[in-house]
């Protein structure tokens, strides 16, 4: 049974990135809430229990650094390139696709949580009606990709705090930030190399 | 629930080359300036919204959304109707624009709400807000029909009756408020519809249509005026040029709206601009690279006066600005009033004022072309009645100044004496502007607060320049009710002889703007009249005013309460009527774009009825059919008759010609072809009739103070007897009574993107997405035993109101102060009760709970904030 997209010798031909700018972020939560519309609508009146909020892709986490100082993340999939999660799924439903996006092939998931629990960003929340973990990209997000489109939560920043493209592209926008703007990633010690790069700012 | 929505934003802004003017030297005449607005991202997407058509099965229309907007024709060839709005979630006024198949009714599965894609509208972009718009349109707490309450007050029983049975009866009740009190004690008040009731009040001959401005803009208002006249000279409103800041400090605003301004700002930011802010928490927008400067409630004045001791001391004033535009030069007698001609010759006049010429050595008017203004004279003048003893404004301000030294501004605010200093140097060497903020009324002292921010905009001299503080000018949209000359007309010239009383706010606070304390000053102690009857349009009572028990007791003696609204509200439960009023998405209007430095004029079209069930009708229309079964006589002067009974003629036949009559007279007014400008509000939804321009104020139109000069030294009050030194000071927050033991904190409100309004509060996903939870310190959660996620128990210092609530450790406010989100908590509402769903906006504080109506004598200006005790639940 292939799955969709799938890595056609196991290479993926693109590696899709996220950028977000944490220098120009300003909190407003419109990524959050697109995302949630774009890809899971019918949650957008209901609770997501696990998180206590709105059931999104991107968790939002406030915090302090070692001065005190208020600090924010907006945490998503990393669509890691030594992901974890599909090492440890016993199905074969989790995968690196094409792109080099991290899926989840519901057809063959049997709710197990192993992805949820071999994650290091914590990044899964469950859906009440399905029971299968759900997280970013979601379907919607997909079709935009598809139709050679930015992912929800870019299209909404109002502040252009986010950006998606192709690392393997030496002329993608992302390249170019990566190339000229300090950068830094999630838990790099993890050894999972993750594709959400936090731009600190020129 | 509700149609799929998607959020788009254009993230291609095209390059541009505007022509602006500027200001020149400070006396030369305003010149083209060009501008470059480069794009955001180079190379970044265009806006993209076809994959999500695909899913709603319109893929066919994706083609004709392009970056540079939308091609109306092109839709409409395919079977689709683009209409435009604007957002009425909050006052931003954000663009909306909404896509339906034409073939079938616009609704719940035929309707996608969007930004408005043009690159130039300018206030491009939604919210929270904005984006949870459908999910208010399809709210369950939709007013559904008329409701008659059965219960007693406060109970929120009511019965569902007819339209006709709800309006005689509230128009037999109001005749016997009429017959028995007068016109006068009837009020009514809102939030944005102060229009709309005109057409019932003024026929009536009621004059108390009262907003509550003053726990919003108020000080500011007044502030604003004291220092630079009113209406700033005809410009509506003032704002900094967000897109050319270099440097720009906010006093206690967050600005997260409108969303125009916020991507200026974030454009501005983007060249290098350095955004900081003054406030007790941190706004969301200051994670952004901003500086946050946790100051204490209410010492905002202080900080400013620091600042401004600063540029005075090390000389990093703009001297040109201050010595020609602004009245530190002016001579002052020793009892702080003015020197002016009428002081000096038996026929001077008493509206020119006197200056010391540094050259001539000689006493000059300031409205003298060649004077040479001396800043430091001091000594004695010859008057018409003998030497007078005269020291110029500006030595009284070094003299005032020395109060304000960094180390006890430090101990007053709290922030260190270094960044004040520090922000001073910073402004004056980036050319910086301080916010002249908005929502204001927080302490009691929040007039000086404004005056004190202006004052430090006055010494920068960054004054209608870009980059530095702006003036709006008028769109010239006539409205569609005028009251002139003793006249009441509609745009069509329909009305009637009218001459009403000054309402009952402006009788007790002469400055004021909108003092609604005064009317339950009237409800409860019949001063200085009763006022026994009152219809709410809009206006969410227990969330808006201050010190809520005492709004209970008002609201329990009125006779007559109705109210008219979209959503179920707290205040239904106190109404004896509840009225079902249609949504901005079911409403005609044109409306000028608000907060921006050009004017421009939106259209907002009927984008779709209400949703099924729902029986909302027009304000309009209910205005005057209450009027029409009290005098029908009044009502036809309007033009107004039993032919718009029926909601849809009304629509079609009254308010449409009023709206394209008003169309028509914008077109004239700019000279402009109507239908063109017709046909350029319908394809783009706005249209833009001024650029921003800069050079005029008061380089070449003067202010509106009495000098005509920038007013660091308020002469207005000081010539009202309201004071008797003009300059800004700091006076410790007298609303509220100041914490002081171990458990006492300050509480300070403010609001998000995200549910922080009266209607958005009531979208279903707001209670997931908006934070109800008591902010804490770290430092103050470890006094109290308390971690995050804990139940606390607070009890107002002044009310002794007790509630429990839920807290949140954070270092977002500092030590000694907890912050709640405004709107979002402690809604006590029986719709919300009755509905399991809306659990989660029952939870949390109503800030109004702990604050008083302490209300300033002068200004009317109330305050949000208070203090608290507060302990583990």
């Amino acid at each position: 049974m292939a799955r969709p997209n799938e890595a056609k010798n196991g290479t993926p031909s693109r590696r899709l990135a996220h950028l977000w700018d944490e220098s120009r972020c300003i909190a407003c939560g419109a990524c959050v809430l697109a995302c949630t519309m774009t890809n899971q609508p019918e949650m957008m009146a209901r609770e997501e229990k696990g998180w206590g909020g709105l059931a999104s892709n991107i968790r939002r986490i406030e915090s302090a650094n070692e001065q005190g100082r208020p600090t924010l993340l907006l945490v998503q999939c990393q669509h890691c390139d030594d992901a974890p999660c599909v090492r440890t799924c016993p199905f074969g439903a989790v995968y690196q696709d094409d792109d080099g996006l991290i899926r989840l092939d519901a057809r063959r998931c049997a709710g197990c949580s192993y992805c949820v629990t071999s994650c290091p960003y914590n990044v899964r929340w469950f859906h009440p009606d399905t029971h299968v973990p759900a997280k970013c990209m979601g379907d919607g997000c997909l079709d935009l990709i598809a139709h050679d489109q930015q992912p929800a939560c870019v299209q909404a920043c109002p502040a252009m705090a986010r950006d998606f493209g192709d690392l393997n592209d030496p002329e993608s926008s992302v390249s170019e930030t990566l190339r000229t703007q300090r950068s830094r990633r999630l838990l790099e010690s993890a050894g999972t190399e993750p594709k959400y790069f936090i731009v600190e700012g020129s | 629930m509700g149609a799929a929505i998607l959020i788009t934003v254009n993230t291609t802004m095209l390059v541009k080359e505007s022509t602006i003017t500027r200001k020149g030297d400070s006396m030369s005449p305003a010149r083209p300036y060009p501008v470059s607005r480069r794009g955001f991202l180079a190379g970044g997407a265009a806006l993209s919204v076809g994959a999500l058509l695909a899913r709603q099965g319109w893929a066919d229309a994706e083609p004709y959304f392009r970056a540079d907007g939308i091609d109306v024709a092109g839709l409409e060839r395919n079977g689709y109707r683009i209409r435009h709005t604007i957002c009425h979630q909050c006052g931003a006024g954000c663009g909306l624009t909404a896509l339906a198949r034409a073939d079938e009714p616009a609704g719940a599965h035929n309707l996608l709400i969007l930004p408005n894609q043009h690159p130039d509208h300018p206030q491009r972009g939604y919210c929270g807000r904005g984006a949870t718009t459908m999910f208010t349109w399809n709210s369950p707490l939709r007013v559904k029909n008329p409701l008659k309450r059965v219960g007693p007050r406060g109970s929120g029983t009511f019965e569902e009756i007819s339209w006709n049975q709800a309006l005689d009866e509230i128009a037999e009740r109001i005749k016997g408020i009429l017959e028995r009190d007068g016109a006068r004690a009837l009020a009514a008040t809102t939030h944005d519809f102060a229009t709309d009731l005109q057409w019932l009040m003024w026929p009536l001959g009621a004059p108390n249509i009262v907003k509550q401005s003053s726990t919003c803009n108020t000080a500011g208002v007044v502030g604003r005026k004291w220092l630079m006249g009113k209406s700033y000279s005809k410009h509506s409103t003032v704002d900094p040029d967000y897109e050319r800041v270099n440097y720009v400090l906010f006093p206690g605003r967050s600005l997260n709206a409108p969303m125009g301004a916020v991507q200026r700002l974030a454009q501005a930011r983007e060249k290098g601009a350095k955004v900081v802010f003054l406030n007790p928490a941190m706004p969301d927008v200051a994670f952004a690279n901003g500086e946050w400067l946790a100051c204490y409630p209410g010492t905002d004045a202080a900080f400013m006066l620091g600042v401004a001791r600063v540029l005075v001391e090390e000389g990093r004033y703009d001297a040109t600005f201050v010595r020609q535009h602004t009245n530190l030069p002016f001579l002052i007698h020793e009892d702080g009033k003015p020197v002016t001609e009428a002081d000096l010759t038996p026929e001077g006049s008493s509206d020119r004022y006197a200056m010391w010429d540094a050259t001539r050595s000689v006493t000059v008017l300031h409205d003298e072309p060649d004077a040479n203004p001396d800043l430091t004279f001091e000594g004695t003048i010859p008057g018409r009645n003998g030497p007078i003893r005269v020291e110029t404004a500006w030595r009284r301000f070094e003299t005032h100044l020395a109060d304000y030294g960094a180390d006890r501004v430090a101990e007053i605010t709290g922030i260190p004496a270094r960044d004040v200093i520090r922000i001073a140097r910073e402004l004056a060497e980036m050319n910086g502007v301080v916010e002249d903020t908005w929502y204001n009324t927080r302490n009691g002292n929040d007039t000086d607060v404004i005056m004190a921010l202006m004052t430090v905009n006055g010494l920068l001299g960054n004054i209608d320049q870009p980059g530095g503080l702006g003036f709006k000018p008028s769109a010239k949209l006539p409205g569609i009710l005028t009251n002139a000359d003793g006249r009441a007309t509609t745009i069509l010239g329909d009305g009637f002889d009218l001459s009403l009383d000054p309402s009952v706010d402006k009788l007790r606070y002469p400055e004021t703007n909108g003092t609604f304390a005064a009317v339950l000053d009237a409800i409860l102690d019949e001063d200085p009249y009763p006022i026994t009857g009152m219809i709410l349009l809009g206006a969410t009572l227990f969330h808006r005013d201050p010190n809520t028990r005492r709004l209970e007791q008002a609201l329990e003696k009125l006779e007559l309460l109705v109210n008219i609204d979209v959503v179920r509200q707290e205040v239904d439960d106190w109404s004896d009527y509840v009225l079902p009023s249609e949504m901005f998405l079911e409403r005609e209007n044109v409306s000028a774009v608000g907060w921006t430095l050009g004017a421009s004029v939106a259209r907002q079209h009927r984008i779709t009825p209400p949703p099924e069930g729902v029986d909302a009708r027009p304000h309009e229309w209910i205005m005057l059919e209450i009027l029409r079964r009290i005098q029908p006589e009044r009502a036809l002067m309007f033009g107004y008759d039993e032919r718009y009974a029926d909601p849809e003629v009304f629509h079609r036949d009254f308010l449409a010609p009023l709206h394209e009559a008003r169309i028509d007279a914008l077109a004239d007014a700019w000279q402009r072809d109507p239908e063109a400008m017709r046909t350029e509000l319908d394809e783009h939804g706005f249209v833009t009739l001024a650029e921003p321009t800069f050079g005029r104020l008061p380089y070449e139109t003067p202010f509106g103070t009495p000098s005509g000069r920038f007013e660091i030294y308020a002469l207005e009050p000081i010539l009202k007897g309201y004071r008797s030194d003009g300059f800004a000071q700091h006076v410790a927050p007298n609303a509220y009574t100041l914490p002081g033991a171990e458990d006492e904190l300050y509480l300070v409100n403010g609001k998000s993107p995200i549910g922080s309004s009266g209607v958005a509060s009531m979208a279903f996903p707001t209670q997931y997405l908006a934070d109800n939870a008591l902010w804490l310190h770290p430092e103050d959660a470890t006094r109290f035993g308390l971690e995050d996620g804990d139940e606390a128990l607070i009890e107002g210092l002044d009310t002794g109101w007790t509630a429990t609530t839920s807290v949140r450790v954070t270092p977002r406010v500092r030590a000694g102060v907890a912050y709640i989100q405004s709107y979002v908590g402690g809604n006590r509402g029986s719709a919300l009760r009755e509905d399991a769903r809306f659990a989660k906006r029952t939870r949390g504080l109503n800030p109004h709970w702990f604050s008083t109506s302490t209300v300033d004598p002068v200004t009317g200006s109330n305050a949000n904030n208070a203090s608290i005790r507060i302990r583990r639940a």
